[in-house]
């Protein structure tokens, strides 16, 4: 099993554009899980550890993303994590929620409720419909509640052995509504 | 990191765990005045294997290697109930570096074995049934774990999938064929005492479930075989409970004389039960001995999961009867323990259920069935509290409905029917153990309750932790109660002794037995033990093999009353011969003659001679087994003196709820036990907090999740273990009344401390949300949905 270890960027597009199937090890945490536990037996590894120009990255299909850039933001943001223990642990529900004070916008996204992070569009229409969003935030428990309500309507959750559909569409509901009244507090 | 402090009554030692984030005082005080000789009994004596294993230098079985060694693997069942219709190893047999496949039809011995009926393959038969998923059906060895993986992937095994029998109440009414030829019940028994038609003023009842527990030892199964010349016996290193128990299993499957199989303890990283069964022992023997080469296997985490027993999952329904104090008339109970395909130990974790279903309650009328069954889910056996786990959760839930149902309090229904010594129990059995129940509770109820949850607390100690999901205001607070008994040694006419070697050789004091160190620290224990009785300060523990006696399993909590009883003795017999020939060497009256310290002393004349000086030229051996007295079987109504002796322990919990999302944070366990002597506070209070951290995981975390026969978490991602973060703080006192059957006065501790600590969350839990929560563990949604 050859290791390739590009030293810049474009070597390591020309590796990729000759052997799409080769696997990026950058620190292993996912690679080497899959070798070690699962059997996977790559036909290429490329090492990124060389490479100075990269430090986040995802490869899809011959191109590598290198950077994405977010803009700074005025307003509220908060993470918050459902999972069965209090520390390290796989979540069973997560959501993200940031205020965009000076646009006048609340944006939120769901984890572990559906195939990918999900937006919560159509509740953060409504809320916008319903609630100034400029400047600082003022939300009634209600508002606040209802909130909760629509966003969990939008995930789409399943039941395995971490948890069911029903706790998980919950749990957002709770999530959603805790983050709102943060930002407002 | 601990405080503990003696109290001047010299009857209870308090403590405390650290907290975290980390308050309080650190460091040890004792009293000067009445400090134990360092390394003596009393003392917190240093662990021998301590630095080691804290400075990552001890050798665990896993880190074992010998010169010329090969790998060995096992290839397991994908179907947890399949009849097993061909194997084909010859794609794989031709994988360069493969040196040997071995099937059932290589087991030359018998071909089952198993701890109290021998009902499970060394390897499932052709033309047999698999009954679990994860069954052994080939093991291979190779130079490479890598050539293992690739053979164990070249056999073609071929299975015809039959439905599995995952529903144990199907075992009870009939509707479930038998899936193995000795049936689908292991064992069934009643507990009939007393009045059978007394109606109580109150009545609760309820059906409760528990679910299954991993042992979760962190030291994985691995061994290595080495075969003798010419293949004629095998020496194998195995982290194991029981030494001797496994040879003889070993010996029988391999078709060997026992003396031609030598058993060395290898490093043990934790046992909980998990290693009182045979699992990779005869597979790795007979590797060895076909290949003529050392062989070694060990076990991955996931492999882990299917290669050792787990705690019962059980059903209980229990009713009491009571009148309007509060007085317990009647229990009727039934009980279901689900032992999976294999039997282990089930039908002595039902007795243990069943005997235990009173609690540490006074009780003369009672009504109990339980059932023990066969089904195709993994094979469940012992672990930590070994049945009773299952019958407290159900008893103490009851005590609580109990509380309600009479407005007393949880601590006044516990006090009106604590159990006290000469109590006739529910087998007829009279409680002839130390029963300071009572003042379990009382001792429990007085250590202070911690502060409110702060309206400015740090996030990461509000219930939901690292993940931010709650503010103080979110959350409310419960408190719950557990009490329990617990048995100590085998029951049931098991004479399950001890023996223990001592001698005096050139100068030095050497201690052999074949106690299995799984962590608990017996190797402190008995050096403690020879330096107070022989008034030394060095002692040399021999390795610990099968090249003497029995020493019994390390489980039901007995090793420290059992072992300890066995090396006290061969310690005193030593003592005996050493003043014996003392007194004659320079004329003294032997029976003036006494041990003080590190000096022999004269009483008449107050001569003291060290015993250093006098050691060096005896040559004095002695081996002793120490038995603990007999007890009987049950009769079919359940009667019978079967326990040897009892431990009581109280828990009060102290839990946030985020009843919105239904996550716990445990807060606080204070806790009083009865612990007969403290032989060494340091390691009773590990033991103590260890009990009661796997007691908080299989109340809010820990849980092996089995649809239709197949594990879905066999990894410590899904399988949860509490975190520092989810420990609770620990405030304990340990109270001391010496046991007088006892050997050393002390009382096996290593139980207890995990029995009823999982009611007192459960109860905690239910406090703060005012639900019923009839099933451990509780689950996010059990309390928000």
């Amino acid at each position: 099993m050859p290791v390739l270890r590009p030293t810049s960027v474009d070597q390591l597009l020309d590796i990729l554009a000759n052997d799409p199937s080769a696997s990026l090890l950058a620190g292993g945490t996912d690679l080497m899980v899959e070798v070690n536990l699962h059997g996977r037996r790559p036909a290429t590894v490329v090492s990124l550890r060389s490479l100075d120009e990269l430090t986040e990255w995802s490869h899809r299909s011959g191109r590598v993303i290198h950077s994405v850039t977010v803009p700074v933001v005025e307003g509220w943001q908060g993470y918050a994590k459902v999972g069965t223990r209090n520390a390290m642990v796989i979540s069973t529900a997560s959501a993200c929620l940031v205020h965009d004070s000076v646009e006048g916008l609340v944006s939120i996204a769901l984890g572990a409720v559906g195939p990918t992070i999900i937006r919560a569009t159509e509740a953060e229409s409504w809320l916008a419909r319903n609630v100034s969003l400029r400047g600082s935030l003022s939300i009634s428990s209600d508002i606040a509640t209802e909130f909760g309500r629509r966003v969990a309507a939008e995930a789409r959750p399943i039941s395995d052995h971490r948890s069911t559909a029903d706790y998980r569409r919950h749990a957002i509901s709770v999530l959603a509504r805790r983050l709102l009244e943060r930002a407002a507090i | 990191m601990h405080r503990i402090r003696k109290n001047s009554g010299g009857r209870t030692h308090r403590g405390r765990s650290a907290s975290w984030p980390a308050t309080g005082s650190r460091g040890v005080s004792t009293d000067v005045r009445t400090a134990p000789r360092f390394g003596s009994l009393g003392a917190n004596a240093h662990r021998p294997d301590g630095t080691a294993k804290v400075q990552g230098g001890f050798a665990f079985s896993s880190d074992m290697w010998a010169e010329n060694m090969l790998w060995g693997a096992t290839l397991r069942s994908p179907h947890p109930h399949a009849r097993l219709v061909s194997i084909d190893a010859s794609a794989a047999w031709k994988i360069p570096g493969v040196e040997c496949i071995i099937t059932a039809d290589d087991v030359p011995g018998v071909p089952n074995y198993g701890l109290i009926m021998q009902d499970q393959p060394v390897f499932a038969r052709t033309g047999d049934t698999v009954r679990y998923l994860g069954e052994p059906v080939a093991a291979v060895a190779a130079d490479h774990p890598e050539t293992c993986r690739r053979a164990m992937a070249a056999i073609k095994v071929t299975y015809e999938v039959l439905e599995p029998v995952t529903d144990p109440e199907r075992c009870i009414d009939g509707s479930a064929a038998p899936i193995h030829p000795d049936g689908n019940v292991y064992r069934h028994q009643r507990i009939i005492t007393g009045d059978q038609s007394i109606v109580g003023a109150i009545q609760v009842e309820g059906t409760y479930e528990i679910g299954m527990q991993d042992q979760a030892f962190l030291g994985l199964e691995a061994a290595l075989a080495v075969p003798d010349s010419g293949a004629t016996g095998v020496e194998l290193y195995i982290a194991t409970q029981w030494l001797h128990e496994d040879r003889k299993q070993i010996a029988a499957c391999l078709g060997l004389p026992e003396e031609k199989v030598r058993l060395v303890l290898g490093g043990v990283g934790g046992a909980f039960g998990a290693r009182e069964d045979i699992s990779l022992q005869v597979h790795t023997c007979l590797l060895a001995l076909r290949t003529g080469r050392p062989v070694r296997i060990s076990y991955s985490r996931e492999e882990s999961f299917y290669g050792h027993v787990h705690r019962h999952p059980a059903k209980i329904w229990m009713r009491h009867h009571a009148d309007t104090e509060g007085r317990i008339l009647r229990i009727e109970s039934r009980m279901v323990f689900d032992g999976g395909a294999y039997c282990s130990t089930s039908p002595a974790v039902l007795i243990n259920a069943i005997t235990h279903a009173q609690g540490p309650y006074k009780c003369e009328n009672a009504t109990v069935e339980g059932w023990a069954l066969r089904t195709n889910n993994p094979p469940c056996g012992a672990m930590r509290g070994f049945g009773v786990v299952q019958a407290c959760f159900a008893h103490e839930s009851q005590m609580d409905k109990l509380a309600i149902a009479t407005g007393i309090s949880p601590v006044e229904i516990r006090l009106r029917n604590a159990m006290e010594t000469g109590d006739r129990l529910i087998t007829g059995q009279i409680m002839d153990s130390v029963a300071p129940v009572a003042r379990c509770i009382r001792e429990t109820d007085a250590i202070p309750l911690p502060p409110p949850l702060a309206i400015d607390a740090d996030p990461l100690l509000v219930p939901g932790g690292t993940g931010l999901t709650a503010i103080p205001s979110n959350i409310r607070r419960g408190v719950g109660w557990g009490v329990s008994i617990k048995n100590l040694m085998y029951s049931e006419g098991f004479d399950d002794f001890s023996t223990a070697r001592c001698r005096i050789a050139n100068g030095v004091v050497h201690v052999k037995f074949a106690t299995a160190e799984v962590g608990q620290g017996f190797v402190m224990l008995a050096q403690q033990i020879a330096r107070t009785v022989l008034g030394v300060d060095e002692v040399l523990l021999d390795t610990i093999d099968t090249q003497v006696g029995s020493a019994g399993s390390t489980s039901a909590s007995r090793q420290t009353w059992m072992s300890g009883g066995a090396v006290d003795a061969a310690c005193r017999a030593v003592r005996d011969e050493m003043l014996d020939q003392v007194a004659t060497a320079r004329g003294l009256a032997r029976a003036e003659l006494t041990i003080d310290g590190t000096d022999i002393v004269d009483a008449l004349t107050g001569t003291r001679i060290p015993v250093s000086d006098v050691i060096a030229d005896l040559e004095i051996d002695r081996t002793v087994e120490y038995h603990h007295p007999t007890t009987e079987d049950l009769d079919e109504n359940g009667q019978g003196n079967c326990h040897v002796a009892f431990a009581f322990v109280a828990h009060r919990a102290v839990v946030d709820v985020d009843p919105d999302l239904g996550l716990v944070k445990v807060v606080q366990i204070a806790t009083a036990q009865d612990v007969g002597r403290v032989l060494n506070p340091l390691s009773v209070q590990g033991q103590v907090e260890g009990g009661i951290a796997q007691g908080l995981g299989l109340a809010v975390m820990e849980e092996i999740i089995v649809t239709d026969g197949k594990v879905r978490n066999p990894s410590f991602t899904d399988y949860l273990l509490p975190t520092f973060l989810d420990a609770p703080v620990v405030d304990m006192v340990l109270i001391e009344e010496n046991e007088p059957k006892s050997p050393l006065g002390a009382k096996g501790v290593g139980e207890p401390p995990c029995v009823s600590v999982t009611p007192a969350i459960a109860n905690a839990i239910r406090n703060a949300v005012g639900r019923e929560l009839p099933r451990v563990p509780v689950r996010p949604y059990d309390i928000c949905l």
